[in-house]
């Protein structure tokens, strides 16, 4: 029996993420999944309401531990501390506690408990069976609170998570022993339930890494004192000013002060004025703002010194990643830093600044100093690695035991929780209602995932487009396993799908669902109707959705109007590329028709900007179209419309300038010079930008005697030309799939095809290729070549084309789709 | 006025022999007509001047007559050998028999002479002529408004022009049979200019008429699409050129102006595209510059897109919640 663990990440959501409670928080957790202990499940719990940083970490974890162990939650209710969200709090706090309760964890840990002040994070204590868990960092505003409580909202959440920490959490990890010691002194915490877990440097800090060569605009090359700090009072930025003008004073060498400042511009003024009243002059120090990871390890290498006079640290990150890079390094004798310097004669006391000055010009000077310090720095890096806090975390796990599938997981509202949500929600204006019962939809799996397939644009109007032959041909043939599961949907104008409830009931079954649809985690979507119009609203619906764990696939039936724009419509080339745009940004299955449009998608996708932000894997799969035919009987038919067949081609499909017609029409009018027995019949509705041909072929009609077209050609008419004609003529510039070709075998009729690899892939060895860039001479002279090739019956046959059923077609999409989204 | 001035008159303004001889080769289909429809043919030319009439019949194998009132003129023709007469053109009509004569021609002497003399000179010839015999008279064309208002009137002897329509009338009106006007001597400039199309109008006609006759089916062959010239023709031409190219130039100003048009949109739209991308660029600077401004507007954004969410309606199920928790 696997333990199971959840650990919420929403500190690598919020605005901590770029703090270093975030770095704590994905390293830690980088760290636990890595570990050894196979008997140990981890999950993962982020915010749906942060999407864009949830779909970056699904990107990263979901690889790593499988999407079934990525759960996301929407937390919408909730509303920031500072904006004293106080009557909504409970009720969101108890649907989030509902979800973590279902998903049943035997240790549920936090990372990052004081979340939520500014921003849509929240972190409440489940009441669960497991135990629960959280990250101690420390407790700087409850024991410093004339600088960090003085808004009483604020001071109010504190005090409520401080409570919440000593009442309801099972254990603390703490980051220091200096923290889990004042936790225990001023939280009055068991000492049992507080362990010191460390921490330790991101890999990029490793010194033994190959550096890359960083600008060193910001810090020349010369001898420098180093510090990390904001304006935040505790880091005693006043105390490292006025050390340091000491220590000018005393020196005779210069040297500079630089102050890693990962500030804004506005704090770097207040930093100038500060450091100016300190008795500094501007050539005396260096700030440098915001700098990469990097500079900042650039920075750390190459410092004659690293001084860290903070005033409180939860552990003083920065003295270790100093260390990590080889620098000498003193620093408070207070808080936690002692642990991390680990050497006393290292340590001075950050109140008084002729200590401070004292201790660094005693490390400037006293070479023998200065070599234990680096030889300090050396030993102690080795003191910390997330091997060995993660150890700390999994040995302690270790000694719990899991609870196992006894309790019975929920798929709808509990009394319980209904109960509780109606006290908690006794403020509640209608709005809010509405609000959390959309939440509260989302927090119960359903006992099977459902498939949702588009059907967008064939329930708005069925205009019998090559596309919407595909999507009925598919929905009639759902295979028998998943047909339970289906659900057709619509994208509504106002920017939903709603349930095509009358289409489903005309074409498969009776169907309850009606309104708007709500996939949840694990369901499947797939995008079967192309909604190229509405690309950008899908786009915003699938992101929501991707968030919720719902998989997302996406058919491609071609891609042409990006290759060849000129082919198609203006609407459709300005509202493609949108569509395709989306497709690489939202699929995570984009399921092509062919292997060629895989190519091409995949070509596209290459040679796409990377201004597409997908972190995501996107899948790149292929499905043959399917053909079944009706048993027809054969009729033998010479002649039509006074045409002998057995001496006439046979072109079929819209008229319009991608298929290739008016190459065709020029090259058999010169071969009918060489051969004037032979006609040809061209069947196909006038299409996009076909005016000019149009005329042609009336014309012709009219004129010829030798080439006709059809433009209303029933069925079983077809069937007859599709029997008795001698070839048939596909000459398309582009296109997704080759149906017609595919007909033409059925029927025995040869085949001469343009190159596309479509065709190719479509037809293989049993058509007649000609060059896709062949003049219509050329092409008049292989229509030539191949009448010879038939008179003398070494004409290519078509009778060895294969193809599958629409049966076959659906499973292969089916299978595709759902593949996917197992782990 | 001497006799001498009007002869060197003629040679400026009417043109050499040679040339006019050349123009009288447009006459052709008449003479041919003549040849065929009578045994042996006798035209008469009255005002006959320098003879090229009387040539042009003595090259085609007509026997011919000339008179004239100007001696000199008439000196040439005699050192040709034709038979001429000094006489009255009336006066010499007048003494001839009826039906004596198979071709009457006058060139360029009808606007000499009263309207009077002419309308008597039609009604004499055509007692003169045999039937099925042809009349001819050729004058200056006032349609063409160069000889109309101007080069007519440079001839001191000629009276006023006589419009084809009035000639046509008269000869109508006196018996002849399929008269048909000739516009003559024309030129064929190309009609891309104005003047060009002024001087296209041909400067001359000429009206024939016949005797009521056997051979009227015959005369009726000649000249079936006319030729030459009217002003009507010419400007109608010119009319439609110029319609055809203002239709050119109305289509091009129409696509400029769509072009035009197309262009400021797309200058727009680039503008705007490029300002957006600007703006764009400028603000990922800046939160790539703040970290935490980024985080804060990524925070914002989030907010911003939950409750662009609450625009969606409630699904059956959220419905029912929503009814159980407001039970």
């Amino acid at each position: 029996m696997k333990f199971k663990v959840l650990v919420d990440l929403q500190s690598c959501q919020s605005p901590s993420r770029i703090r270093g409670i975030g770095r704590y928080s994905l390293d830690l957790f980088n760290g636990l999944i890595e570990n050894e202990n196979s008997n140990i499940d981890f999950h993962l719990l982020l915010n749906a309401d942060f999407q864009s940083e949830t779909l970056e970490l699904m990107a990263i974890f979901e690889k790593k531990i499988g999407c079934s162990n990525v759960h996301t939650l929407n937390c919408g209710l909730h509303t920031p501390v500072l904006e004293g969200n106080d009557y909504l709090y409970e009720g969101a706090a108890l649907i989030r506690e509902e979800f973590i309760k279902n998903l049943d964890p035997d240790l549920f840990i936090i990372t990052s408990f004081f979340e939520g002040i500014g921003d849509m994070a929240l972190t409440s204590i489940p009441h669960i069976r497991g135990q629960v868990g959280v990250i101690l960092y420390d407790l700087i505003p409850l024991l410093n609170q004339k600088e960090y409580l003085i808004n009483p909202y604020v001071k109010k959440w504190y005090y409520k998570k401080i409570k919440s920490l000593q009442d309801d959490v099972d254990i603390l990890f703490a980051i220091s022993e200096a923290s889990r010691l004042e936790a225990i002194a001023h939280l009055n915490i068991d000492e049992s339930k507080i362990i010191t877990i460390s921490s330790a440097v991101s890999p990029v800090f490793q010194s033994d890494r190959a550096r890359s060569a960083v600008s060193r605009e910001r810090v020349p090359d010369a001898d420098y004192i180093l510090y990390t700090a904001n304006l935040d009072p505790r880091k005693n930025l006043k105390g490292m000013f006025e050390s340091f003008s000491l220590l000018k004073k005393k020196l005779k060498s210069s040297i500079k002060l630089v102050i890693v400042s990962q500030v804004d511009d506005t704090k770097m003024f207040e930093m100038v004025s500060l450091a100016r009243r300190s008795g500094l002059i501007e050539s005396d120090f260096i700030l440098t703002g915001y700098i990469s990871d990097e500079e900042l390890v650039d920075l750390y290498s190459r410092c004659k010194l690293f001084v860290f006079p903070s005033l409180h640290e939860g552990f003083g990150l920065p003295c270790l990643e100093a260390m990590c890079c080889d620098a000498a390094v003193i620093g408070s004798n207070i808080t936690s830093i002692p642990e991390v310097i680990n050497f006393d004669e290292a340590l001075f006391d950050p109140n008084d600044p002729n200590d401070i000055a004292t201790s660094m010009f005693k490390a400037l000077t006293d070479e023998f100093f200065y070599k234990r310090l680096k030889q300090n720095a050396k030993i102690q890096r080795t003191q910390f690695s997330w091997d060995k806090t993660c150890a700390r975390v999994i040995k302690y796990i270790e000694t719990l035991t899991p609870f196992g599938d006894s309790q019975v997981k929920r798929f709808n509202l509990s009394d319980d929780l209904l109960k509780r949500f109606k006290s908690a929600s006794v403020n509640y204006n209608d709005f809010d209602y509405i609000k959390s019962a959309k939440l509260i939809e989302l927090l119960y799996p359903k006992k099977e995932p459902n498939i949702f397939i588009d059907v967008t644009a064939i329930v708005e109007h069925d205009a019998k487009t090559g596309i919407q032959r595909v999507v009925r041909s598919i929905i009639n043939n759902i295979p028998k396993n998943h047909r339970s599961k289906v659900k057709l949907i619509k994208l509504v104008g106002k920017g939903w799908y709603e349930y095509a409830t009358e289409y489903y009931n005309n074409t498969i079954d009776k169907m309850d669902d009606v309104g708007v649809v709500t996939p949840l985690k694990g369901d499947i979507f797939l995008g079967l109707d192309l909604i190229a119009d509405k690309a950008e609203c899908a786009k915003k619906i699938y992101l929501e959705w991707r968030a919720r764990g719902v998989n997302i696939s996406i058919v491609v039936y071609d891609i042409l109007p990006v290759l060849m724009p000129n082919f198609f419509h203006e609407g459709i080339s300005h509202v493609f590329p949108e569509w395709l745009n989306m497709v690489t940004e939202c699929a995570d299955n984009v399921l092509c028709i062919s292997g060629a449009v895989a190519e091409d998608y995949i070509k596209y996708k290459e040679n796409k900007d990377s201004s597409v932000y997908r972190k995501l894997e996107q899948k790149i799969d292929y499905f043959h179209l399917g053909a079944d035919f009706e048993q027809v009987e054969r009729v033998f038919v010479e002649s039509f419309n006074g045409l002998e067949l057995s001496k006439t081609f046979l072109m079929v499909g819209t008229i319009e300038p991608r298929k290739g017609h008016l190459q065709v029409l020029d090259a058999f009018e010169e071969f009918l010079k060489y051969k004037t027995e032979y006609n040809l019949i061209i069947v196909g509705k006038a299409g996009w930008n076909s005016d000019e041909l149009i005329k042609r072929l009336k014309y012709l009609n009219s004129k010829s005697g030798k080439i006709f077209w059809l433009n209303n050609v029933a069925d079983d008419q077809l069937n007859i030309l599709y029997q008795n004609s001698l070839a048939l003529i596909a000459a398309s510039y582009g296109e997704g799939f080759g149906l017609p070709l595919i007909e033409a075998a059925q029927y025995g009729l040869p085949i001469i095809a343009r190159d596309l690899p479509v065709f190719k892939e479509v037809a293989g060895d049993n058509a007649y290729y000609f060059n896709s860039k062949i003049s219509f001479k050329r092409l008049a002279e292989e229509i030539l070549n191949w009448t010879d090739l038939y008179d003398s019956n070494e004409h290519i046959k078509s009778s060895g084309i294969e193809y599958i059923s629409w049966e076959n077609s659906a499973n292969r999409l089916f299978s595709c789709a759902v593949r996917s989204c197992s782990h | 006025m001497n006799n001498q001035f009007y002869r060197e008159f003629e040679d400026v303004f009417r043109g050499g022999s040679d040339v006019i001889q050349n123009r009288l080769q447009q006459y052709l289909p008449i003479v041919n007509y003549v040849k065929e429809s009578f045994l042996s043919p006798y035209a008469l030319d009255l005002g006959c001047g320098r003879g090229e009439w009387l040539t042009f019949c003595k090259n085609n194998d007509i026997s011919a007559k000339g008179i004239d009132l100007d001696e000199a003129m008439l000196k040439e023709c005699l050192e040709a050998g034709f038979d001429v007469e000094v006489v009255d053109a009336l006066a010499y009509l007048k003494c001839l028999d009826s039906e004596s004569v198979t071709l009457i021609s006058s060139f360029h002497m009808i606007e000499h002479l009263p309207f009077e003399s002419t309308y008597e000179l039609i009604e004499e010839a055509y007692r003169v002529l045999q039937p099925g015999g042809v009349i001819l008279l050729e004058t200056p064309n006032s349609e063409n408004i160069i000889v109309g208002t101007n080069n007519f009137y440079i001839d001191p002897t000629h009276i006023k022009p006589i419009p084809n329509q009035l000639l046509s009338f008269v000869m109508d009106y006196l018996g002849f049979k399929n008269k048909k006007v000739l516009r003559v001597n024309g030129s064929n400039l190309s009609s891309d200019s104005l003047l060009n199309i002024i001087q296209n109008v041909s400067p001359d006609y000429s009206v024939l008429g016949i005797k009521n006759g056997k051979n009227i089916e015959k005369f009726n062959e000649i000249y079936l699409n006319g030729i030459g010239s009217s002003f009507f023709d010419v400007v109608s031409e010119y009319d439609l050129l110029h319609k055809k190219d203002i239709d050119i130039i109305k289509n091009e100003v129409q696509f400029l102006k769509n072009e035009i048009a197309r262009l400021e949109f797309e200058v727009n739209k680039s503008i705007f595209d490029h300002t957006k991308n600007k703006l764009k660029f400028i603000i990922k600077k800046i939160l790539s510059y703040s970290p935490s401004l980024d985080a804060k507007a990524r925070s914002v954004y989030s907010r911003y897109n939950g409750k662009m969410n609450d625009k969606v309606p409630m699904s059956s199920v959220a419905k029912k919640i929503y009814k159980k928790l407001k039970k």
